[in-house]
């Protein structure tokens, strides 16, 4: 069966940089609600491009730093 | 677990509590005439939406009582709208599946009881669909 391309993230790396930023604080600035922020850091929903932008810019980080795209190739390795 | 998640399992059982004795006392009933079953099935299906809808709407309130309001006030984002869009999606596709199926059981001559049975059925089946895509994509991601 062929695999999936995914989006692997960073963001518990960079809530514990930010201070141990709470998963609440991050929605709350971000907009979206706590179970959201922890479907995208355990891999279980993919954010749009503007909400992706929103949460690297939280971080002061580019979006590339936060967030990868993963080739079902490079997942299996 | 998401607010939206408990109020669809809590819906999910009171819809089954609700609609399968509804639906067994309409199996029971006898009808005369032609006229008389139409009109029965008629109150049947009023009695079916109607009752499927304040039970979601008895769920929420339940949910919100036991969890003191919590979970309420979260903002709807992206991921609920997406979420939603599923399962909307399921409940057209197996209603309309099932309406299909209904008009080719009358197309065929069917027993009138037999295809309102089964358009009944296709009903609450798209109905326990739309849940259970809310609890599985929140669960499992979708």
């Amino acid at each position: 069966m062929k695999g999936k391309d995914s989006i692997t993230n960073t963001i518990r790396t960079q809530r514990f940089f930010a201070g141990e930023m709470t998963q609440q604080e991050l929605a709350n600035r971000v907009g979206v609600s706590r179970q959201t922020i922890l479907a995208i850091e355990n891999g279980k929903y993919a954010p749009s491009l503007l909400l992706a932008f929103q949460i690297a810019g939280v971080f002061g980080k580019p979006l590339t730093e936060v967030f990868h795209y993963q080739t079902a190739k490079e997942s299996k390795k | 677990m998401h607010i939206i998640q408990k109020v669809s399992i809590v819906s999910l059982f009171l819809n089954l509590a609700f609609a399968i004795p509804l639906t067994l006392r309409q199996r029971g009933l006898a009808h005369p005439d032609l006229q008389a079953a139409v009109k029965s099935w008629g109150i049947y299906f009023l009695i079916l939406m109607g009752g499927m809808v304040a039970v979601n709407i008895l769920a929420a309130i339940l949910i919100a009582i036991f969890s003191r309001g919590q979970g309420f006030d979260d903002p709807t984002d992206e991921r609920d709208r997406m979420i939603e869009l599923k399962a909307v999606r399921v409940f057209n596709i197996l209603f309309f599946l099932s309406f299909l199926a209904f008009a080719a059981l009358m197309a065929l001559g069917l027993e009138l009881f037999a295809a309102f049975f089964w358009l009944a059925a296709g009903i609450f089946v798209s109905g326990l669909a739309l849940h259970l895509t809310f609890i599985i994509c929140y669960q499992r991601g979708c």
